[in-house]
């Protein structure tokens, strides 16, 4: 079971670098031996890059991220990945919206001729 | 007036300690074989068969293999039931005497390095080598299950990780590798290091491997490529952040773009894009022959692009709930 300890604020702040080493080191150890906890932090973690790709942070908060959350290669190259997902994504949807236009056109036009038929 | 040369010499010297050991045998008395022979432990007979220890606890449940438990609840499994049927010892050679050489098996390769600096001074340092019989070790200990010692051995590599991460070592999975090897060779010095939970007493030594990391010369140095943008040298960080700001806001605008677009039927699409291609005179020029092209006053092609730029300024501001003039 997950410590109620910890709630999403703490552990965004631990991700950040934000949190004071004594509990960082609380949060850490829990984390070590709960692995809902673990999973939790893994979560919140997937959820900032995310939110970091999709530009969807303030100017100060961006300089946070870059000052420590994006310090390790390894998140910036998972945020590689994602900003690269999130454009196969949008080029994507934007293929779908394109079909359902042709779709409609398409039954539009079958509407017309049986109008003048 | 003389010249004087001054040679200075450092004296770099290298040490290997590998530690093997037998698989160890227990004499003991086997009901299978009616005789009195060697018991191994499941990871000793994994190592004599080739095998895996799974595969030895599988064959001792299928009643293919001879064991005891010991006083201490262990599972020794009967050497001579491990041997192939068709084997005969020679003779004279009992149990006092191992029918066979045991193969050497390597527990710990450690290299120490030494440098003796021209001014005397000294300094030392180990490198120590996670051997496939250490590491077979620490699974077992992880648990007796080898799946599960995997999974729980994946899993806690994962949570270093993070830890190292997080605790912004650029190269978190050497800190990782250090503190699983630092782990397995206690273990492999004999030492029970923990009771029921292992990941904790991992962590306490990630803590050590942490301290030592800070205080170590190697922290300074970092690649160029290891570096984050704003603490590269080159970069000033404050015009990288707004940089990126401008380019985040740009594509966030281009993606509102196209998918407007999308949102107008085709012909107005064409037009709209076709009207803007091309750069001053050129521009003026294509404009013309587009207007040719479809029969109209130039004055009249300019109101239709205009109501189509008016439709794309309308969805913008539904996407924002503002205007923005996207299309000069």
């Amino acid at each position: 079971m997950t410590d109620l300890r910890y709630d999403r604020q703490m552990i965004t702040a631990y991700l950040l670098g934000e949190l004071p080493e004594h509990e960082q080191q609380e949060l850490e150890a829990c984390y070590f031996k709960d692995h809902t906890l673990f999973a939790e932090v893994l979560a919140i973690e997937d959820e900032l890059l995310d939110r970091y790709a999709r530009g969807d942070v303030s100017f100060e908060e961006g300089a946070r991220f870059e000052r420590h959350f994006l310090n390790s290669p390894g998140r910036r190259k998972r945020l590689r990945v994602i900003q690269a997902g999130l454009r196969q994504v949008s080029a994507l949807a934007a293929d779908v919206r394109r079909q359902r236009l042709s779709w409609w056109g398409e039954l539009k036009a079958l509407l017309r001729s049986r109008r003048s038929d | 007036m003389s010249n004087r040369n001054k040679t200075e010499i450092t004296i770099e010297t290298q040490r290997t300690f590998i530690v093997r050991r037998r698989p160890q045998l227990i004499p003991a008395w086997c009901a299978g074989c009616s005789a009195t022979t060697g018991f191994a432990s499941p990871e000793d007979a994994a190592q004599l068969t080739g095998g895996s220890a799974r595969a030895i606890y599988r064959a001792v449940e299928a009643g293919q293999l001879h064991f005891i438990e010991t006083d201490d609840r262990r599972l020794r499994v009967c050497f001579t039931s491990l041997l192939p049927e068709d084997f005969a010892a020679p003779p004279g050679q009992g149990f006092a005497a191992p029918p066979l050489a045991l193969p050497l098996t390597e527990l710990m390769s450690e290299t120490v390095f030494e440098t003796v600096q021209p001014d005397g001074s000294a300094s030392r340092k180990k490198s120590w080598r996670l051997t496939r019989e250490a590491f077979d070790l620490l699974l077992a200990n992880l648990d007796a299950d080898r799946e599960r010692a995997a999974q729980r051995y994946e899993m806690i590599r994962a949570k270093l990780l993070k830890f190292f991460e997080c605790r912004g070592c650029p190269l978190p999975e050497d800190l990782t590798d250090d503190t699983i090897n630092r782990v397995a060779r206690r273990l492999c010095e004999g030492q029970q290091i923990w009771t029921t939970e292992p990941a904790g007493y991992f962590y306490g030594v990630a803590r050590n491997v942490l301290k030592e990391y800070w205080s170590s010369p190697e922290r300074e140095f970092a690649t160029l490529d290891s570096l984050p943008p704003p603490a590269h040298p080159y970069i000033d960080a404050l015009k990288h952040q707004e940089a990126e700001r401008q380019r985040l806001h740009t594509e966030r605008r281009l993606d509102w773009l196209a998918a407007g677009l999308e949102q107008l039927p085709a012909e107005s699409r064409e037009l709209i894009l076709d009207y803007y291609q091309g750069d001053r005179r050129e521009r003026i020029r294509h404009r013309k022959q587009i207007a040719d092209r479809l029969g109209i006053a130039p004055n009249a092609l300019r109101i239709r692009v205009h109501r189509i730029r008016e439709r794309l300024e309308r969805y913008f501001s539904r996407q924002r709930g503002g205007s923005h003039a996207l299309v000069k």
